[in-house]
């Protein structure tokens, strides 16, 4: 086609959609607020830039940088194994999300919703529960190992791998499925499935009208979701550092020993750099295939109704439940079982009963008082601390991420443009670790106030993206027929559009809370002494085997970051 | 020869009993209202959905059970289904490739084809950057090209404005019938359906209830329904019958009138009651069309209704209807009423007649020299040769 033909269609196909060119201009408010993203985003890269020239002005102090931390083998080894570990890590979760999300587009069975709920997972379960419930499941004394102990009269547990590569891409793989799943299923169920058919009519058998009529459509979306997931392992930072150490180790974790550990912050800004690019291609690589996936996620063409899953498609569903019971479920139930189980002493028996959580809130008993119960005279138990630190730097972290993904979403609104979506992803570029190590560089003193402000920042770009996605499908026709009866432009406002898009807010502000909760980067990294919200106090617990308060602990974070389960516009979030 | 025999299928609030019969090169349509099971129709026997029972035979091949790609039989979808990755050429080629034609014969193939339906200039380019016009023209020659013995059609046009809707839809059935196919059409559209129909099949709640020549059809519909949805003409229902017999006379809200013959033969007809086995002044039981609507277009119990065309009344000036009707005794009947709302539509006025006691009015078209005013009460004459008995 000829490029005047390829503009007439696609003006013919803006104006189809509504949006005329100049509605997809951003204007001198949009402008503004993009502007405000990218600062927000670039701020700390441009810090790590600053830093990493060690002391030597200029551009060739950054080249030394940047060439004396490429040459370091550790660095090389440290991007290779994050490289392979994100790779294989987002093969798995494609392996076991793809089933699922086959099942979820093509059959209704009892349980789908659950299914495709449990996509709000990796946003609303920090890691660190993740990395204690595979601990207790899948470890040398876990669940697992002690059943196959059991049932099989094996002298030593059979399964030994979760310290190494495979058990990291294995927590990756499960706990990042979810989202292929969303992501595959819903984009499959509105593919249309007459082309597949029309394929069929035409003398295709059934895999070959899948490939023509169905993969294509599907590829970009599989390839946004596995980018997706590469990019959260290619970030993952506690993960790595409880099963790292015998496996390897990622550039997120090298930054935070040479910032931390080796008290090195040029070296740690010169990682940081060649962290987000590398993490840069990844992204463009998301935008484009988001542009492409697009097209799939319309609703076209006719779509058939979900049918029953019988047959094969039972048993396949059967396999499917089972499998996601024993590897995805049971580390969850471990977790739960083992908040309530109170041991005495390592790995001995125990009972069920809420002395973990007591000894939390209360402190523990004293060493040597066999009294069964809990001395209720003890010191106070770091719990409350806890979770008061976490309250105290997520709501007002959540806060000011619902303010600013708030305005840039409002003045965004009905802007399409293939420079905006591309910069709006640049800062899924930058991770949580690069993000406080960034901003301490521009605020070196460690405060809590820096990490409420690292942690807004980190759940900027999912706000934005949430909340633009709502926006985006709030229908705008009853605010025109407010006006049309006489209502003023706020009082339209007030009265109808508010209460469309209130719920997309509370979403976006429940899904903010939830990240700035659930994170353990900037408290580890940027946290001030005594500074100890209930992430952090996780993470001490299982490093120090207390496995059963780390539980307990990890339930009432759970309970914390759950709340956007009670959201009702969860769809937003995958947006 | 397509025979469908008792094709079951189901799904909660639906099922479907399908019989009927194209012969080999017709073009037959399917018409009905939306969600009467027309489309589900089609998908059956292309073999996209499982039915529950029955037959389906095309040229004597029993088609049940094979898979759709066995079953040569192509399918255009309503939104044409096109695959946006491959070229026109690559669309059109699909078929043949599959069926292992040779580079240079799908080549050629695709060239033939192009120029038969005007899209050799599109050959190159990607479905996403055709008009809906030239998009229905690829998903016709793609399917032609895959050689199938029977082309369903679901709603081919109904993506496309009026003009070219009208434009194409001669285009469709000229195309089909060089390449020697028979084809099944799907459409809601009556006069869609008139235009390209060898056979015409009307559907109604998932059966077909009349099926044959479109123009014998509109005619003579065999049911009140096929009249209501051909929209033919008024329904008067029929309160009692004063005498049977091949002209038989029935009280109706409007008078008596006489109609030009009974009810359809129907061999139901004769065990229920019936306006023509009912004896001289039988009560008819009242009841809505839908209680009684018939089953594979059998009229078995239910309203029975006279039924003409809308154009078929005339309206005379003063009396002279009145006396036309009495002195032409066994031409015409005297259709007596009150005119409410009329309106001007070009050469006809269509205008409401309400029955001289009250009652639900019936709608007519007279010449559009005839201007009643509201309330104005009417006499018509009306050949006895266009009034039915219909259920």
């Amino acid at each position: 086609m000829s490029r005047a033909g390829d503009r007439a269609v696609r003006k013919a196909r803006a104006s189809e959609a509504g949006v005329s060119p100049a509605a997809q201009r951003l204007g001198l408010p949009g402008s503004l607020a993009l502007g405000l993203m990218l600062v927000l985003a670039a701020a700390p890269v441009a810090a790590a830039l600053f830093r990493a020239t060690a002391g030597e002005k200029g551009f060739l102090g950054l080249l030394k940088s940047l060439g004396a931390a490429l040459s370091s083998p550790s660095t090389l080894r440290a991007l290779d194994f994050g490289l392979k570990e994100a790779g294989a890590s987002a093969l798995l979760a494609l392996a076991i999300g793809l089933p699922g999300a086959y099942l979820v587009a093509r059959h209704e069975f009892p349980g789908r919703r659950l299914l495709k709920a449990l996509a709000g997972l990796p946003f609303c379960v920090p890691p660190i529960l993740v990395v204690l419930a595979f601990v207790l499941y899948f470890g040398r004394n876990g669940y697992l190992n002690r059943f196959l102990m059991a049932a099989f009269g094996l002298a030593e547990p059979p399964l030994g791998f979760l310290y190494s590569f495979w058990g990291l891409v294995l927590v990756h793989g499960f706990y990042n499925f979810p989202i292929v799943l969303q992501t595959v299923g819903d984009a499959w169920e509105n593919v249309p499935r007459d082309r597949e058919e029309a394929a069929r009519t035409l003398g295709a058998g059934r895999l070959r009208a899948f490939a023509t009529g169905i993969l294509p459509s599907l590829l970009p979306v599989i390839l946004q979701a596995s980018a997706l997931v590469f990019l959260f392992c290619f970030f993952s930072f506690v993960v790595v550092l409880v099963f790292g150490p015998l496996g390897g180790s990622t550039l997120e974790v090298e930054i935070f020993r040479a910032a931390r550990m080796s008290a090195d912050p040029a070296g740690a800004a010169a990682l940081s750099l060649i962290e987000t690019a590398a993490a840069l291609l990844v992204v463009l690589l998301l935008t484009a295939a988001e542009r492409r996936g697009g097209e799939a996620a319309k609703k076209t063409g006719t779509r058939q109704p979900r049918s029953k899953a019988v047959g094969p498609a039972f048993v396949f569903l059967v396999v499917y439940a089972v499998f996601l019971l024993v590897f995805f479920a049971g580390p969850l139930a471990a977790l739960l079982a083992e908040a309530f189980t109170e041991r005495r002493g390592m790995g001995g028996g125990g009972r069920l009963g809420f002395g973990n959580f007591a000894r939390l809130l209360f402190g523990g008993p004293q060493r040597g008082a066999e009294t069964g119960g809990v001395n209720w005279m003890a010191p106070q138990g770091p719990l409350l601390g806890a979770l008061g630190d976490s309250l105290a730097t997520a709501l007002p972290a959540a806060a000011l991420a619902t303010v600013l993904g708030g305005v840039a979403a409002l003045l965004l609104r009905g802007k399409r443009s293939r420079a905006m979506e591309t910069a709006l992803s640049l800062p899924l570029a930058v991770s949580g670790i690069v993000l406080a190590l960034g901003w301490s560089f521009l605020f070196p003193r460690a405060n809590r106030l820096l990490v409420v402000l690292v942690e807004a920042m980190a759940a900027l770009p999912f706000v934005l993206r949430s909340l633009m996605a709502a926006l985006a499908a709030v229908d705008r026709t009853p605010l025109l027929a407010a006006r049309t009866l006489g209502a003023g432009r706020l009082r339209a406002a007030l009265d109808i559009e508010a209460r469309s898009i209130l719920p997309a807010f509370l979403t976006a502000s429940a899904f903010a809370f939830s990240i700035a909760a659930g994170d353990a980067s900037a408290p580890l990294l940027i946290g001030a002494p005594g500074f100890e919200p209930l992430p952090l106090l996780v993470y001490r617990l299982v490093g120090s085997y207390r496995f059963p308060e780390a539980c307990a602990a990890g339930i009432v974070l759970a309970l914390v970051t759950g709340l956007v389960f009670f959201a009702k516009d969860k769809d937003a979030l995958h947006a | 020869m397509l025979e469908i025999r008792g094709l079951r299928f189901s799904r909660p609030g639906f099922s479907l009993d399908l019989d009927l019969e194209l012969p080999e090169g017709a073009y037959g349509v399917l018409l009905g209202a939306s969600g009467c099971g027309k489309s589900t129709a089609l998908r059956l026997v292309a073999g996209l959905l499982e039915p529950e029972g029955g037959s389906v035979r095309l040229a004597g091949r029993e088609l049940l059970g094979l898979a759709p790609e066995r079953r040569r039989v192509g399918m255009v979808f309503q939104d044409y289904a096109l695959f946006p990755q491959l070229s026109v050429r690559r669309n059109i080629e699909y078929g043949p490739r599959l069926r292992g034609a040779a580079s240079e014969e799908r080549r050629k193939l695709s060239q033939e084809l192009g120029k038969a339906f005007r899209i050799e200039g599109l050959l190159e380019r990607r479905p996403a950057s055709l008009s809906g016009g030239e998009q229905q023209r690829v998903a016709l020659a793609r399917s032609v090209a895959a050689r199938p013995e029977l082309l369903l059609l679901d709603e081919p046009l109904s993506s496309l404005d009026a003009a070219l809707r009208r434009a194409l839809r001669g285009e469709i059935r000229e195309r089909i019938r060089d390449a020697g196919l028979s084809a099944l059409h799907v459409t809601h559209d009556l006069e869609e359906a008139l235009a390209i129909a060898d056979r015409l099949f009307i559907m109604d709640g998932g059966r077909v209830v009349e099926a044959g020549d479109p123009e014998a059809i509109y005619a003579r519909p065999g049911s009140a329904f096929a009249a209501r949805f051909l929209g033919r003409g008024p329904l008067i229902p029929v309160t009692r019958i004063i005498e049977s017999g091949p002209r038989p006379l029935v009280l109706t809200p409007f008078g008596k009138l006489r109609a030009s013959r009974g009810l359809p033969t129907d061999p139901a007809a004769s065990e229920t009651e019936s306006c023509t086995s009912g004896a001289s002044g039988t009560e008819l039981p009242k009841g809505s069309l839908a209680e009684g609507r018939p089953a594979n277009g059998s009229p078995t119990g239910g309203q029975c209704y006279l039924h003409f065309g809308a154009g078929e009344a005339r309206a005379l000036p003063g009396s002279s209807a009145a006396s036309i009707a009495a002195d032409a005794d066994g031409v015409y009947n005297e259709l007596s009423g009150v005119a409410g709302e009329s309106y001007f539509l070009g050469t006809t006025r269509r205008v409401s007649l309400r029955p001289p006691a009250g009652g639900e009015p019936i709608e007519l078209e007279l010449g559009p020299e005839i201007r009643p005013s509201r309330g104005e009460a009417l006499v018509l004459v009306l050949p006895i040769d266009s009034c039915i008995l219909l259920r």
